[in-house]
């Protein structure tokens, strides 16, 4: 029997899923190592096997598949540490990244770090000013060409980007996505003068290629994000490859999409594995969703470092990313939306003295070196996690399953230095901390879910990531649900989400088209040009699957299409009723949808046909489906009462009762499906723990997922 | 250090104060050119072809980073007094600065080869040196941040080994709860990066030592004095006791001691019921004047053993 091995790098902890086909399931959790991720990548792979029972090698070599959740590529933004590239775009636009879009100076930052005016600035470019050359050519908005390309003033301009020492191109000329034919020549160009066996030749990366979308800025910042990444990741994937392989390994490695899908390492673009933990999380939520047929769901992940919110409505994932930012750079590839913030349990408690030395926590987090004080890695500030251990919600001697010793006494330390200034004790300041931190997430969750016009009290919440369950009661009244899901996965539920990605990749245009005339009250009839874009996409992507070993047949489609009213701005995306349409009755069934869309999201009295009813770009996504773990539901035997898991009691903190009270403490391992338990409670699990507070129900359901509810 | 069987012992002695006499440059001069040091180190390195290279085995480069006024007799670095003030960064001080540019550089040459191990002195040793034998162990909470940064700066050149070096007066110190403490922290922070914790004992009070395996280290390496004070060459592989990895010193004041020695460790190693991972040093730094083909003599002679 295979395993499956599923792998998602957080800022602190580096979390495993995985399970062998029709046989048991393990998670585990390693210490991030930031400065070489496969050193913390093949200690998890190593705990993996000893906890089936066998050796590394035997481990590896009867592994199917490994899917990944990477942050190398985000790493590499981050620490600048990609190649010098050149930029050639049409001439007269040369400053278009540098300009931005208007408030660039914003993106990326956190709304506090927005209202420092003084401070904040734009990020230094990825690609520097002398490193970008215009070439005199130009397309217009409908393909033509209006300017042809000379090959002289190419090659010209390019030697003025080797000479000034590129690595790399990138090409972006304006309207390449209608016609991309004079990126195609740079590119040839380049390959004939640099061949690929050459030591001097030079990759080139097309913004036709990368992003086929409309507006010049995004466009080229995602081809620059791109080309700025692969090389590095590449370079450490191959690294990762290696190892594994020389380990017993011998597939494909998977990495994981933010679209949604995964691919293997060859065939997967740099700029789409950003964030892809989260998306992976998400995807999971929704997987597990279905087994009680929850609808809405508020999925969070509340790991060391940051808190990532995502919302699944009608039982899909629908809300994507608004022309998504990277670092600091905004994107336009089709990522699934997750909102993070800086709020997990390493979250460092300081005092702002600015701001008359009130309390704060977050977003700057320990990390996973020094870490939490009571790690006794050297750190000094106090942090969530030390404030969960001074409450007594944490026992120093079994978290991470005892793996990981905590000291309370160096928490107390941290805890009291920030205690002193504000005239409290430790235990009150711990309080404080925990309050702050819930505060932050609860009401991050309720922005989210309420100003996308929905009401939270009717969603379930998935409280997941490895201090999830120790602070769901906590954030949850701030939201308004009164029902929370943990799943036993939860301490590491991206790597469960990666398990439940499927194969799969969204082929997008850009391509105006005019459905609907108000004035002539009339649908297109313009049925080729709808079609032969989705023709266009269906074709790519058919033959990059059977590249990844697919038949066509096993290829599912859904065709999703961005609209607007015309002379507005903002886009609308539905999911088409079709996949190419057959008579002008399509685009009213697709209009018809479009208007529905539109007025669950603004109010009926907002649609607009009258400006007429405009398609700007097709999201083709084409998808395998992959086995699942089977969730078998074990039968509930368990009295409600669960003596047998009762493992002792501690002195816990309850603001409910104003104080330390003894409080039971029952380990997971022994609890059977039918449990119930009221709080106050502490539920032990190997590599988390549930705080069950007063007010709150925790009932272990047939698939061991921990349902709490608030029964005040 | 992988837990795999060796098809002969391996031998890091502890070289690196040769490397000025081999380029012809002082030590003063050297430690202070991390360029000079390293092209040094690298040329010892091709030289005497050790199965391991040690960098930062200075006893006296954290105290003076630290703040501890040093001088130079007869080119050697000898610390002079206790400091007035601690240095707050002594990562980024004195020749501990340099030293660590220099291993930097020295590990990326050697690393495929052969094991890198850094040095760095221990904290009950640190703080006798910055506040004296009386009051150092009292004070040892002082010492943690200072020695959290150096192990912290050591740890991320990615070295195989980090060698604490003790070799302080009173040795019950080390194994007392505040000192153990001090070294749960260090090595925790050595842990995040993949890298073994060593303890080189360098005073021969540490011979008689018990409760070492409260460290928790997974190499221990002993002094002239140390594994001369033991009561019997037996004794030497109960030193430390559990899995960790022994470095057994040798002898140089000649190729036949230096033999003698070899063959009676490997007959007292096959006696042993428990066997134990070891590997040959020299029994603390090599004197400037060591005889160069002595120990080019028996680096070539360990290389032809087999076991």
């Amino acid at each position: 029997m295979g395993f499956s091995i599923n792998i998602d790098i957080g800022g602190t902890f580096t979390d495993f899923f995985s399970f062998e086909e029709g046989g048991p399931i393990h998670i585990t959790k390693t210490p991030t190592t930031h400065y070489d991720l496969s050193v913390g990548l093949m200690k998890g792979i190593g705990e993996l096997s000893r906890m089936f029972r066998l050796d590394r090698r035997e481990f590896l070599d009867r592994t199917e598949a490994i899917r990944y959740c990477t942050t190398v590529g985000t790493n590499a933004l981050i620490e600048r540490s990609g190649p010098k590239l050149g930029l050639i775009t049409t001439a007269g636009f040369e400053d278009t990244v540098f300009l931005g879009r208007a408030r660039s100076w914003a993106d990326g930052k956190t709304a506090q770090e927005n209202k420092d005016l003084a401070r904040i600035r734009k990020p230094e470019p990825l690609i520097s000013r002398d490193m970008v050359v215009g070439v005199r050519e130009r397309i217009d908005s409908f393909g033509q060409v209006i300017c042809p390309l000379r090959r002289e003033e190419v090659l010209e301009k390019l030697q003025v980007l080797v000479d000034r020492g590129a690595m790399g191109f990138v090409v972006c000329l304006l309207w390449s996505f209608m016609n991309p034919d004079h990126e195609r020549m740079i590119k040839e160009i380049i390959e004939e003068e640099y061949p690929e066996d050459y030591l001097g030749s030079l990759p080139v990366t097309l913004s036709s290629e990368v992003s086929p979308k409309m507006g010049e800025y995004t466009r080229s910042v995602t081809a620059i994000v791109n080309a700025y990444i692969h090389g590095v990741m590449a370079g450490e994937l191959n690294k990762l490859v290696t190892e594994l392989r020389e380990g017993g390994y011998r597939r494909p490695l998977v990495l994981v999409h933010n679209t949604g899908g995964m691919k293997k390492v060859s065939r997967t673009k740099a700029v789409l594995t950003h964030n892809a933990g989260p998306v992976a999380g998400l995807h999971g939520a929704a997987t597990l969703g279905r087994l009680y047929d929850y609808r809405n769901i508020i999925f969070t992940d509340m790991g060391g470092t940051s808190f990532d919110i995502g919302v699944i409505t009608g039982g899909r994932i629908q809300t994507y990313d608004f022309i998504p930012v990277i670092d600091r750079w905004r994107t336009n590839i089709p990522a699934i939306e997750v909102k993070s913030i800086g709020a997990g349990g390493g979250s460092i408690a300081w005092i702002n003295k600015i701001m008359g030395g009130t309390l704060h926590v977050g977003p700057h987090s320990a990390g996973s070196m020094p870490g939490p004080a009571c790690y006794d890695q050297g750190g000094e500030e106090p942090t969530v996690t030390d404030a969960d251990l001074v409450l007594g919600y944490l026992n120093p001697d079994n978290y991470l399953g005892g793996k990981m010793p905590l000291d309370p006494d160096l928490s107390l330390k941290a805890i009291d230095k920030i205690a002193r200034p504000l005239g409290i004790d430790a235990v009150e300041a711990g309080l404080r901390i925990r309050r702050i931190v819930d505060a932050l997430m609860g009401q991050e969750v309720f922005k989210e879910v309420a100003l996308k016009g929905h009401d939270p009290r009717e969603f379930v919440l998935f409280a997941c990531g490895g201090a999830g369950p120790t602070h769901a009661c906590g954030f949850a009244p701030y939201i308004g649900v009164r029902r929370i899901v943990t799943s036993p996965f939860s301490p590491a539920f991206g790597a469960f989400g990666a398990s439940t990605v499927n194969i799969q990749q969204v082929w997008d245009r850009s391509k105006t088209l005019k459905i609907f005339q108000w004035s002539q009250q009339s649908y297109s009839e313009d049925i080729e040009g709808f079609n032969k874009v989705v023709q266009e996409l269906r074709d790519l992507a058919v033959r990059d699957l059977k590249l990844e070993g697919y038949q066509e047949e096993q290829i599912r489609f859904v065709l999703e299409l961005d609209m607007r009213y015309g002379m507005q701005y903002n886009l609308t995306k539905i999911v088409s009723p079709c996949i190419l349409v057959r008579t002008p009755q399509d685009f009213k069934d697709i209009c018809a949808r479009f208007t529905d869309q539109y007025s669950a999201t603004y109010s009926p009295e907002a649609t607009f046909p009258q400006g007429g009813i405009n398609v700007e770009c097709f999201y083709l996504t084409a998808s395998v489906e992959r086995p699942n773990v089977e969730m078998k539901p074990a039968p509930a035997g368990g009295t409600q009462s669960p003596r047998s898991a009762l493992a002792g009691s501690r002195k816990a903190y309850w603001s409910a009762y104003r104080g330390f009270m003894e409080t039971p403490v029952l380990s997971f391992e022994r609890l059977e499906p039918g449990n119930r338990i009221e709080g106050p409670a502490l539920i032990e699990a190997r590599d988390t723990t549930y705080v069950i507070e007063p007010g709150w129900r925790f009932t272990l359901d047939p698939y061991f997922n921990g349902i709490l509810e608030n029964i005040e | 250090m992988k837990g795999e069987p060796l098809s002969r012992p391996a031998y890091v002695p502890l070289v690196e104060t040769i490397a000025g006499r081999l380029s012809g440059v002082s030590n003063r001069n050297l430690q202070s050119d991390p360029t000079l040091w390293a092209n040094a180190l690298a040329g010892t390195v091709a030289f005497l072809q050790p199965d391991g290279i040690v960098v930062g085995f200075d006893i006296t480069l954290a105290a003076e980073a630290c703040g501890c006024p040093t001088l130079w007799r007869d080119d050697q670095p000898v610390l002079e007094g206790i400091p007035s003030s601690l240095h707050p960064e002594p990562e980024k001080n004195g020749r501990l600065r340099s030293a660590l540019e220099t291993a930097g550089r020295v590990f990326e040459l050697t690393r495929r080869g052969r094991p890198c191990f850094a040095a760095i002195t221990g904290p009950l040793t640190l703080a006798c040196q910055l506040f004296g034998d009386e009051d150092g162990p009292k004070r040892l909470g002082e010492v943690k941040p200072l020695l959290v940064r150096a192990v912290e700066a050591w740890s991320r050149l990615r070295p195989d080994v980090l060698l604490f070096m003790e070799a302080c007066s009173p040795a019950e110190s080390l194994i007392e709860p505040p000192c153990r403490r001090i070294y749960t922290t260090l090595r925790n922070i050595v842990s995040h990066y993949n890298i073994a914790p060593g303890l080189y004992l360098g005073d021969r009070r540490f011979a008689a030592l018990g409760g070492l395996p409260a460290l928790d280290m997974e190499i221990y390496m002993l002094g002239d004095s140390v594994q001369g004070g033991l009561a019997s060459l037996s004794s030497l592989w109960e030193f430390g006791e559990g899995s960790a990895v022994l470095g057994v010193g040798l002898p140089l004041d000649s190729l036949d001691s230096a033999r003698e020695a070899v063959h009676r460790t490997l007959e007292e190693h096959d006696k042993l019921q428990r066997r134990r991972n070891f590997f040959f040093t020299s029994l603390g730094p090599v004197s400037r004047d060591v005889d160069l083909e002595l120990l080019r003599g028996i680096t070539r002679e360990i290389s032809e053993l087999r076991l």
